[in-house]
């Protein structure tokens, strides 16, 4: 588990925000999955926004990009897309399901 | 007759169809597929997203989308020797998939993919020989493949249509075959 800001990009490419803090944490555990006729393999992590909920928030298919950790795997910045409906806790928080597609 | 090449090129194969789908697959005169950011298509060697394969980074930057790839199945490729002087014969189906967002107008996204299915259909059947620059490529045919289907990526369903580019290489194994 890891605390860190993230960049958000909706499309990829396109900055919405920067600097939301974030708290990261594994959710596979068994390998990595596969997807996209098998081309594409990831892994899953819990996101939760750790100060409020962003000014704007996050959503399904936002691209977040790690401002402070790497992935250790393609040494470029750790990148998580949301991959299902964001879950907003009133003024509290959020909590995403992302996918990080594994090596470059 | 021309000399034969020592070797199949099946990359070479694929970038002559990803070549002609940039320059021939348009809509209104000009590509539909997304223009790529300038990391990338120094990566891919193309200024839009019509890739050699599917990508492993899923971008939805890059859509509408083209994906000219190999599928995974024994019955995409077939090989046999010619004779018995080292004459070899290949084919292989490429498959030809094309990805739209559906996401905003499920409507607009069918329209869209019957549009670009419609520019893409004469490109697949016009070219005998690829543009004929692959000294291994000695015939091409376009064949139906899944038609219009969906595609669920990360999570997110896209409106697609796919179709089959067969491809028949012949070649020249260098000395003929040897003991």
């Amino acid at each position: 588990m890891i605390w860190t800001t993230v960049r958000v990009e909706r499309p990829e490419g396109t900055v919405l925000s920067r600097g939301v803090p974030v708290q990261i944490e594994s959710a596979s555990g068994d390998g990595e999955r596969l997807d996209f006729a098998d081309a594409r393999p990831y892994d899953l992590f819990w996101l939760y926004t750790t100060q409020g909920v962003p000014l704007v928030p996050l959503r399904r298919r936002d691209v977040l990009f790690d401002e402070i950790n790497a992935d250790p795997e393609t040494s470029q910045p750790a990148k998580y897309r949301i991959v299902s409906a964001v879950e907003t806790f009133e003024n509290d928080h959020q909590e995403a399901l992302c996918e990080r597609v594994v090596g470059g | 007759m021309p000399t034969l090449p020592g070797q199949p090129d099946t990359f070479g194969a694929l970038q002559a169809m990803q070549s002609l789908i940039l320059s021939e697959c348009l809509v209104g005169g000009q590509s539909p597929f997304a223009p790529l950011l300038s990391a990338d298509a120094a990566r891919y060697g193309v200024a839009r997203a019509v890739f050699v394969g599917r990508p492993k980074d899923f971008s939805d930057a890059y859509l509408p989308q083209c994906c000219i790839y190999l599928p995974p199945s024994a019955h995409a490729d077939t090989i046999q020797l010619a004779g018995f002087a080292g004459r070899a014969r290949s084919t292989f189906d490429a498959h030809v998939l094309l990805l739209v967002d559906q996401r905003s107008d499920w409507y607009a996204a069918e329209q869209q993919i019957l549009t670009l299915r419609d520019a893409l259909w004469p490109v697949l059947l016009r070219h005998a020989q690829l543009g004929g620059n692959v000294p291994a490529v000695t015939a091409s045919e376009a064949l139906a493949g899944r038609g219009l289907c969906y595609e669920q990526v990360a999570g997110v369903q896209y409106r697609c249509f796919e179709a089959i580019w067969r491809i028949h290489q012949e070649w020249q194994i260098a000395g003929g075959r040897v003991l």
